[in-house]
């Protein structure tokens, strides 16, 4: 009894050694046959910082500036320190611009840009612009102005439009 | 099932040296299949860890006493509970635990880094999977949680009663988190450095897990903190035990590293000096587990003599020295463009911390170390104390609490004479109040009156730093109150996440010096009805009553305490006897206020029921604990994701880029 459970045992664990080892090396090896896999990492151009590095620094200028800002608002800096430190950082952030501008810019208008924001919320809200300008009145009821379909508030007044 | 456990370790193993080297290769030779493939070793490594965790637990929860490490940690009559807990009581579930902990975060990395950093991936994940290699080759070679007792006993050792406690449920995993999360970082900073991409993109990537493993370390460093204090039962929480320093010392280096990257994070700056202090963090974390394991140092602690400790002193003398050599060969590039703006500034104040947390942390590493240091040297033990500990750390955790309340009052970059004048004069004068009001009613002990003085101080700062920003914010929104606090914190997580976080450390030490200054301690032998006084209260010792299970003989004394006349609460401390251990362990009973703990202890008792108490008075210990959970909150805060639109809203990037562009900067 005791030696049948023993074989059965060993024969069970051989069974999902085997098992585990042949799905983790079919698991780990997939990649090398896996279709649509580009061959090669594209190389990053060496000691420049890519677009999002640039980003990023863009957003820890604008940061800095938005805190230099509020410490200023909370007196813990006086006029002249403020004005200087934040010229000194307004100039860091148009610089990381402009190389921004220079080296990726003109990919597309900001209307292209725009464009494309509207089409995709509108895609998401499974809206198509017909049926939105059917939904509701196309005049401001504060003031009369004519709205657009996409607005949300008057363009004239402010007004919210109701949905 | 147990035979899958190990060998799914085995497999574990095969696969983090191929994800080592297979993603190594790939990111040297940019060999996208390569990588993909290592990356796939990593999540397959993890599933394997899972299955032997299972495994483990099957064997726990099944009873399985052949496996020599469920015999020494567990037996039949164990709770379900501590059964589980069980994993981690000793060397080989915890080594397991290290290594499955290590898979899980690295195929969290991936999984969170699909579309970023993908030049550092490969790099940091071959890295990764190196320091998992280490541990699967223990596993598997040395210490095997698998293996086989020739028969299977009718009943394991069980449980070292003094781990039958809740803290065994959440101190050591809190500290594994964070031993294991510092890899990841660390791995970060090697994959820069090996990359030559030495800007702040490896730290930005691993800001959270930087914090979330400095929290679930100093957490972890808490609750082991209050398990001594509710189950060891000498009165007090920390006796700077060599472990205790152990897991000390990296979150002392890692608080450093915390406040250093966000100088290189704003002004690109201090870029080698952060690159030190990761590596030194992540090796004093391996140094920790090593500790812990050598058998080198006696503790509460230890696991006793142990074949893993040479293993991890190879690996940490591999490690530190790979590492330095390669910070070494980048110094060049690692030269910062920038200087400090000004000597009066955030920046200056984070250097000086800096420096006081790394010395700290030295100072408790030479007493940790001194006394095999000098076995070595002159062949005698000479033991450190806590005096050493305390003289070196009171003055230095002191200063740290005035950087903490003056940081705050200073701005980033340059903090102006008299600006900081104006906002230094409340603070100090309201804390120079306080500090005659405490003078007065007889604090009289000069570093407990001192660190209270400086502890409200820093409260002080902080809420004026609330206050004034609410104020601000007010100023240029005309939100109320409630509302400007909440989108003024919510809009400088970071910033306010961490004053929070302060104003917890501020409690914790609040706590320390209460405890420590102003304890009042008093032994009694007592026949029952008879009382003893100690600062105020009387403890009148009732009866002595005896109660058991199937496990243990618990032998209860019955107190009841006076104030005034008047009953407050009874206090049963107790002395228990498992029966398989055959030791007898003391269970402490606490009667906790916000003002103080009562604390007894019965220490012996005779047939007549004579016996003997320790009884403490222990000041504003809860505010240790309440202290951890306002930590908690404030890193909550910090870490909590932002929200994030799928892509910044064009209109609003566009704005500000464009009103900087109309600034009269424009030349």
């Amino acid at each position: 009894m005791r030696g049948g459970n023993d074989s059965f045992g060993f024969l069970m664990t051989l069974f999902m050694t085997i098992l585990l080892a042949a799905s983790a090396a079919f698991f780990v090896g997939f990649p090398f046959w896996q279709k649509g896999l580009e061959e090669e990492i594209p190389q990053a151009p060496p000691g420049e910082a890519g677009f999002s590095a640039l980003l990023s620094r863009k957003e820890e200028a604008y940061r800095t500036i938005k805190e230099l800002e509020l410490d200023h608002q909370m007196g813990k800096l006086s006029d002249e320190d403020y004005r200087e430190l934040s010229q000194r950082y307004k100039a860091v952030a148009l610089g990381i611009l402009k190389e921004i501008d220079q080296r990726y810019g003109g990919v597309k208008t900001i209307e292209e840009e725009i464009e494309e924001e509207i089409l995709e919320l509108r895609r998401r809200r499974r809206l198509a612009p017909k049926e939105k300008s059917a939904e509701r009145s196309s005049f401001c009821t504060q003031c009369g102005a004519q709205l657009q379909p996409a607005d949300r508030f008057c363009g004239r007044c402010g007004q919210r439009v109701e949905q | 099932m147990t035979e899958i456990g190990y060998v799914s370790l085995v497999l574990a193993l095969v696969l983090a040296a191929y994800g080592a080297i297979v993603s190594a290769y790939g990111a040297a030779e940019r060999k996208r299949r390569f990588t993909a493939s290592g990356e796939n070793a990593v999540y397959a490594a993890w599933a394997l860890l899972s299955l032997a965790s299972l495994a483990l637990i099957y064997a726990f929860l099944s009873r399985d006493f052949q496996i020599e490490y469920v015999y020494s940690y567990s037996s039949r009559t164990l709770p379900l509970f501590y059964t589980l807990s069980s994993f981690w009581a000793g060397q080989k579930g915890s080594l397991l635990m290290w290594a499955w902990l290590l898979a899980a975060f690295s195929s969290l990395v991936l999984i969170q880094n699909r579309r970023q950093n993908r030049e550092l991936i490969p790099y940091a994940i071959s890295l990764l999977m190196i320091v998992l290699l280490f541990f699967m080759v223990l596993l598997v070679f040395v210490s095997n949680p698998f293996s086989r007792l020739p028969s299977r006993p009718q009943d394991g050792q069980g449980l070292n009663p003094l781990l039958q406690n809740p803290g065994m449920i959440f101190h050591p995993p809190s500290l594994f988190l964070g031993y294991v999360g510092f890899t990841i970082p660390f791995a970060f900073a090697l994959a820069a450095l090996l990359t030559g991409r030495l800007d702040d993109s490896w730290i930005r990537a691993t800001r959270k897990w930087t914090l979330f493993s400095w929290y679930t370390l100093g957490i972890g460093i808490l609750l082991g903190a209050q398990w001594a204090y509710v189950e060891l039962g000498w009165g007090g929480y920390w006796a700077w035990d060599p472990v205790e320093n152990a897991s000390l010392m990296p979150w002392l280096v890692g608080t450093a590293y915390l406040h250093s990257v966000m100088i290189q994070e704003k002004r690109d700056m201090l870029k080698v000096w952060n690159m030190v202090l990761i590596i030194l963090t992540f090796g004093l974390c391996i140094f920790g587990t090593f500790l812990t394991r050598s058998g080198l140092i006696s503790s509460v602690h230890s696991f006793g003599e142990s074949t893993v400790g040479p293993f991890f002193l190879g690996f940490l003398a591999l490690l530190l020295g790979a590492s330095f050599l390669l910070l070494f060969t980048r110094l060049g590039q690692l030269r910062s463009p920038h200087q400090l703006d000004s000597v009066l500034s955030r920046e200056s104040s984070f250097l000086l911390n800096n420096w006081i947390l790394v010395g700290a942390a030295f100072s408790v590493l030479w007493g940790t170390m001194f006394p095999v240091i000098s076995e070595a040297i002159k062949g005698v033990k000479i033991s450190v104390g806590p005096p050493f500990f305390n003289q070196v750390n009171v003055p230095i955790g002191i200063t740290l609490l005035l950087i903490t309340g003056i940081c705050p009052l200073i701005s980033w970059r340059k903090a102006s004479a008299r600006n900081f004048q104006k906002n230094f004069l409340f603070p100090l004068l309201a804390s120079g109040a306080v500090g005659i009001l405490l003078a007065s009613v007889g604090i009289r002990h000069f570093y407990g009156w001192f660190a209270f003085t400086l502890c409200f101080f820093v409260i002080v700062t902080i809420g004026t730093e609330f206050l004034r920003g609410i104020r601000a914010r007010r100023q240029t929104t005309g939100e109320g109150f409630a509302r400007a606090l909440f989108s003024m914190i919510g809009k400088n997580r970071r910033r306010y996440g961490g004053h929070i976080v302060h104003l917890g450390l501020v409690l914790i030490f609040l706590g320390i010096t209460g405890s420590s200054a102003y304890k009042v301690e008093k032994e009694a032998t007592l026949r029952p009805g008879q009382t003893v006084q100690i600062a105020g209260y009387t403890f009148k010792y009732e009866a002595l009553e005896g109660s058991s299970d199937a496990h243990k003989d618990v032998v209860r004394a019955r107190l009841s305490v006076y104030r005034d006349g008047t009953q407050i609460t009874q206090m049963k401390p107790e002395k228990r006897f498992y029966r398989v251990q055959e030791q007898p362990t003391t269970e402490v009973a606490i009667y906790s206020t916000l003002k103080e703990d009562l604390y007894a202890i019965l220490e012996g008792y005779d047939q007549k029921d004579l016996a003997t108490f320790k009884l403490f008075l222990n000041p504003l210990v809860v505010w240790m604990w309440i202290g951890g959970l306002v930590i908690t909150l404030g890193t909550t805060i910090a870490i909590w994701p932002e929200w994030k639109p799928r892509r910044k809203s064009l209109i609003y990037r566009e704005t500000s880029d464009s009103e900087l562009r109309d600034s009269k900067l424009v030349t």
